[in-house]
């Protein structure tokens, strides 16, 4: 009769269980992202572009904000506050998820963007790096 | 035996965290399918509506005829609000949207935080609703403006109606009116003062036929008509917004709660004039948030179908 290695099963399922922590690690503890980094993904977006054009530009602020879209729960994340000058949107805010992903290019009443290219540009996400 | 013991154990921990997962990761969930919308009943319809609109509706004129009647209307200032009055307090709108920083390299200097709902498609031809906008607190040292405003608009162009309060004149909360098609310096006109710890009526609404100089519009503010004129955009897009300015990024003030409620939307469908409360089972998303310090909370209180948008600072 074979004999059965008592430790077998432990370390198999110990095994799983390290896999499974590396495995979800990203979805359990979000690594966050710099404000600086926040910046940078928010100018580099085409979407930023597409609204900017070619005009002169300058950040303007970065802040943590809370957004909800539809009936999710509300996600806290960077917000890149951009003015551009002589543009048609005077003012853009790029919303970048604290792993680097740009959630939403929006450009409020204050400023002048048509906003069937605000929606244009949301349509088409984007995926830094 | 003990090892199995132990074994079994960890199988049942494995087990119980791999169940976990889907609920910590659950933030940013996919969004729920929207609906057709619900449609706002006539009964709410009759009590939001101004009284004028109902009477010139049951004289049996048609829209465009209702258009043209408030387009011609005289729409005289609050009681004992001047025309001095209206120029210092445009003079103060005017301070913070033309405002736009020449420098040459990055920093973060800016002095503008919102908290705001809005629909992005363009697909609303009015807005009617219920703002209370609370103190919005001044000083020189914080938050030296508040704008407390609900926006229609598309392609770059919009209309709007709020309050403004000041604190180059913290006494006066103005209500005032905005269109970014009227010439330069004068998109802007005031109405008067009002209080702001109290319910207001407020309804932007643009009808159907281009009149050849484009689509008339009227602003109604407490059922009192206080604007109109025309705009090249029948189909637009809505927003609920408290923009908070400050002298300094760092010196906003605590700020009590100013909300929007009861907010529904018009749709012209067919030959049907259709009104949609504005919550989560219209067809498209609406997005809320705000930018620190600023809080919001985006609710449909009990005995209410809309959403009620609160702003705040802590």
């Amino acid at each position: 009769m074979k004999k059965k290695n008592p430790f077998f099963l432990g370390s198999i399922i110990l095994a799983i269980c390290f896999s499974f922590v590396i495995f979800t690690s990203g979805c359990l503890g979000e690594e966050k992202i710099s404000e600086h980094d926040a910046v940078s993904i928010a100018v580099n977006d085409s979407r930023t572009h597409n609204l900017i054009q070619n005009h002169k530009f300058n950040v303007v602020d970065v802040s943590l904000a809370s957004i909800t879209s539809g009936e999710t729960n509300p996600r806290d994340m960077y917000a890149v506050t951009i003015k551009v000058q002589n543009g048609t949107p005077e003012r853009i805010i790029v919303f970048v998820s604290f792993n680097g992903e740009v959630v939403r290019v929006d450009s409020p009443y204050t400023a002048k963007a048509p906003d069937d290219l605000i929606k244009k540009i949301n349509e088409t996400p984007e995926h830094p790096g | 035996m003990e090892l199995h013991k132990f074994g079994i154990v960890l199988l049942a921990l494995l087990l119980a965290a791999m169940a976990l997962v889907p609920i910590v990761s659950a933030a940013g969930a996919a969004i729920q399918p929207a609906g057709k919308g619900d449609l706002v009943d006539k009964f709410n319809l009759s009590v939001m509506t101004p009284p004028l609109l109902i009477k010139l509706e049951s004289q049996g004129l048609s829209e465009d005829e209702i258009a043209q009647y408030i387009l011609k209307m005289e729409k005289p200032r609050q009681d004992g609000w001047t025309e001095k009055d209206n120029e210092l307090a445009v003079s103060y709108l005017k301070r913070y949207r033309q405002n736009i920083p020449d420098v040459k390299s990055p920093m973060y200097q800016d002095v503008q935080k919102d908290g705001r709902m809005v629909i992005y498609e363009a697909n609303y031809n009015g807005i009617n609703g219920y703002m209370r906008p609370g103190n919005l607190e001044v000083s020189s040292t914080g938050t030296e403006a508040h704008y407390f405003t609900s926006h229609l608009g598309y392609g770059g162009r919009w209309i709007e109606v709020g309050v403004a309060r000041f604190n180059f004149n913290p006494s006066q909360y103005v209500v005032y009116t905005y269109d970014s098609g009227r010439p330069a310096g004068q998109e802007w006109k005031t109405w008067g003062t009002t209080d702001p710890n109290v319910s207001h009526h407020f309804l932007l609404y643009v009808y159907p036929t281009d009149d050849g100089s484009g689509y008339p519009y009227a602003i109604w503010w407490d059922d009192t008509a206080i604007d109109s004129g025309h705009t090249p955009y029948y189909w637009n897009n809505p927003d609920e917004n408290h923009e908070f300015f400050a002298a300094n990024i760092n010196n906003f003030q605590t700020c009590s709660q100013g909300y929007f409620e009861n907010s529904f939307l018009y749709k012209k469908e067919g030959n049907n004039y259709n009104a949609y409360w504005w919550n989560g089972n219209l067809p498209e998303t609406t997005d809320a948030y705000s930018l620190s310090p600023v809080l919001y909370s985006r609710t449909i209180p009990y005995g209410s179908s809309s959403y009620k948008m609160i702003t705040w600072i802590n």
